[in-house]
């Protein structure tokens, strides 16, 4: 079986996770679905866009709600510090990877950890 | 999207073509996941062997009777349009396998004494298998409603992007339920009188949904000209011809994706979803 990783992006864009900030140095979030926002980063980190999370607040849910809210934004994996069980399944189920990275991480450092063929787009 | 793949005959090789082509988009793009929704046999798990990460029991609300408060006065029998309650004299039955859960007995009935209660008909799941989502509808044994299940794992197809659905074979309502919200349905039809006669009633069925239909010819080296023909007629564009090949019908007796073992035939599908991918890509998220 071939992985995620290995499969060329022919659409769409990684998501991170982030608390604050808008570009490549800011630090990835810890918590998927109460993150705030996301940076959508297409190419190989050309471009940056930021998507809000209206559902971060969300008394519950928040987790399956903030990945029906990447699905429509043509997320191909989504790089968070954890998953919960509920927004993994809904990632997963939607085919989409959710890629763990370790607290501190900054959103550069974790998208070269990334295969290159995730990132590069056809947008 | 939803692309879905059916036929009016069984064993025409839907769930081949359907399991083949999520695994082949998969491979392509991000967002894809195969859905059975043949939830009367669904078996293309088998194939997947996904990992399943949720489960729930699907049911359906039936009316039950509070026998103390009912003056069988008969209203509840009359107002139901499917039978499913008979009322003579003090004695109200209620059948649930008649009920089509629409509640109208619950508001016809003047003593109140009738409300819905959930009854199950069986599991949904969710999971994947490598990079690819993966939904079926697993209906309980002996259970005769299947639409309901059915529409519930149509709905679940709702966190991919792309969703390759396996639906039931026929033309009856299980069919209409997984394919009434296809973007695309491809027909898998086979060369032979009896794929021919099925062909027509799924065109048909279709056309009356007011669905945008492909077909995919299996089995294309046997029977005669007439299935291409009647395709032809109808304007319904041929995506891939798949020639016998034992190898094929070898691996799906063992539960292997016939396109990891057959080079034709994984080319034959690889084309089939570069051409998906080519068209809805615009329309993808």
């Amino acid at each position: 079986m071939s992985d995620v990783g290995e499969r060329p992006a022919v659409r769409g864009c990684v998501a991170v996770a982030v608390v604050e900030g808008s570009d490549l140095s800011a630090v990835v979030g810890t918590h998927f679905g109460r993150s705030p926002r996301f940076l959508l980063v297409r190419g190989s980190g050309e471009k940056v866009q930021v998507l809000d999370n209206s559902r971060a607040e969300a008394a519950q849910g928040a987790g399956p709600a903030t990945a029906s809210l990447l699905v429509r934004n043509g997320v191909t994996a989504v790089v968070a510090g954890q998953f919960g069980p509920k927004a993994e399944d809904a990632l997963r189920t939607g085919g989409i990877l959710p890629v763990v990275v370790t607290p501190g991480t900054k959103v550069e450092e974790a998208l070269a950890g990334l295969s290159p063929a995730m990132l590069q787009a056809a947008d | 999207m939803r692309v879905a793949v059916a036929s009016g005959k069984g064993g025409t090789g839907k769930t081949l073509m359907a399991t083949n082509l999520a695994w082949s988009l998969a491979a392509r793009t991000a967002g894809v996941a195969y859905v059975d929704t043949d939830v009367e046999a669904p078996n293309g798990h088998l194939f997947f062997q996904p990992e399943v990460t949720w489960t729930e029991r699907h049911a359906v609300p039936v009316p039950t009777l509070d026998e103390e408060f009912c003056s069988g006065c008969g209203e509840c029998a009359a107002a139901c349009q499917f039978g499913a309650i008979v009322a003579g004299g003090q004695a109200v039955t209620v059948y649930p396998d008649l009920c089509h859960s629409c509640g109208v007995c619950v508001r016809a009935c003047p003593e109140r004494s009738l409300r819905e209660q959930e009854r199950e008909t069986g599991t949904l799941r969710r999971g994947h298998a490598g990079p690819m989502g993966f939904i079926d509808g697993v209906l309980d044994v002996g259970e005769v409603r299947a639409v309901p299940l059915i529409q519930a794992a149509v709905k679940e197809s709702a966190w991919s992007a792309l969703a390759v659905l396996d639906a039931p074979p026929g033309t009856s309502c299980s069919a209409v339920a997984a394919l009434e919200d296809a973007d695309l349905v491809i027909l898998v039809c086979e060369p032979t009188p009896f794929g021919l006669h099925d062909l027509e009633l799924s065109l048909q069925m279709c056309e009356a949904l007011g669905l945008e239909t492909a077909a995919v010819v299996n089995r294309s080296d046997v029977g005669d000209g007439r299935v291409r023909a009647f395709l032809a007629a109808h304007e319904v564009p041929v995506l891939a011809e798949v020639p016998f090949d034992r190898e094929i019908a070898t691996a799906c007796a063992t539960g292997v994706l016939a396109s990891t073992r057959v080079a034709t035939f994984a080319s034959t599908v690889d084309r089939l979803a570069d051409h998906l991918l080519e068209r809805f890509e615009p329309c993808l998220p």
